[in-house]
């Protein structure tokens, strides 16, 4: 409930700085271990949190994420920086959508704004 | 009739001491440990930092771009503390159409700490139409 609340806050946050009103268009969001990355119409939002990398789409057509471990939560680490960690050879790529679903994954939020 | 009192008390005594057990300090080397405690006599016991950053764009095809970084460490020579805490939370906002917003923070803890809390939170919007935010966080301890 708490997790759900504070996704539509910090979604809400940004449409009342904004101000003015839009066409009716969608804000893709995903939140994983509490970190949430949204994309408007037409935007890419990237994130990377200790090394793991999640890219997406606007259009909900573009999801990949790099490297990581999806279960890590907040937990003490010494991991080297990941600069430059999509051109590495050996790096993990993980295509993990590549279909237009507004809600592939349960944590998924897709919020209308006017 | 009291042999079942003796055995029910018997448990009652054992749970706490069970529970006791678990949670605090693991250690490995109680004496090594009990060494790294006593050689901090004087110092501080305990590291607490706390990292927050806000980038925005709001106007059309604007950049932002926030470099943040929080190095451990600043305790006086010598000394290391016990416990470590750090909070890294930032939030990166393209908010204008076709803006482009980048936000990085590094945090890095300080090195001997017995026991290290690390808290990180990031906000990442594109919201803008065709808008780019890319976000990266590394909230690191040393060892």
């Amino acid at each position: 409930m708490s997790r759900c609340l504070r996704v539509a806050t910090f979604a809400v946050l940004p449409m009342l700085w904004w101000g003015w009103s839009a066409s009716a268009e969608s804000l893709r969001c995903q939140s994983a271990n509490g970190n949430l990355n949204c994309a408007g119409s037409g935007g890419v939002s990237c994130q990377t949190v200790n090394g793991r990398k999640v890219c997406i789409s606007g259009h909900g057509d573009v999801i990949q994420s790099f490297g990581g471990d999806q279960s890590a939560g907040d937990r003490s680490m010494d991991m080297p920086d990941d600069e430059g960690l999509d051109d590495l050879p050996g790096v993990r790529q993980r295509p993990r959508r590549q279909a237009a679903n507004p809600r592939p994954y349960p944590d998924w939020k897709l919020i209308d704004r006017e | 009739m009291l042999r079942p009192t003796f055995v029910a008390l018997s448990l009652l005594a054992a749970l706490p001491a069970a529970a006791q057990d678990r949670g605090g300090l693991r250690m490995r080397d109680p004496t090594a440990v009990l060494d790294q405690i006593d050689a901090n006599r004087g110092c501080p016991m305990s590291s607490t930092s706390v990292t927050v950053g806000l980038n925005r764009t709001t106007g059309r095809g604007s950049s932002a771009q926030q470099q943040l970084a929080t190095m451990g460490g600043s305790e006086p020579s010598g000394c290391h503390p016990l416990v470590s805490t750090q909070v890294v939370t930032g939030a990166n906002l393209a908010l204008g159409r076709g803006s482009s917003a980048g936000q990085t923070i590094n945090a890095q803890g300080p090195s001997g700490a017995l026991a290290t809390t690390t808290y990180t939170r990031g906000y990442n919007y594109a919201y803008g139409a065709s808008s780019r935010a890319n976000q990266r966080i590394l909230n690191l301890t040393n060892k």
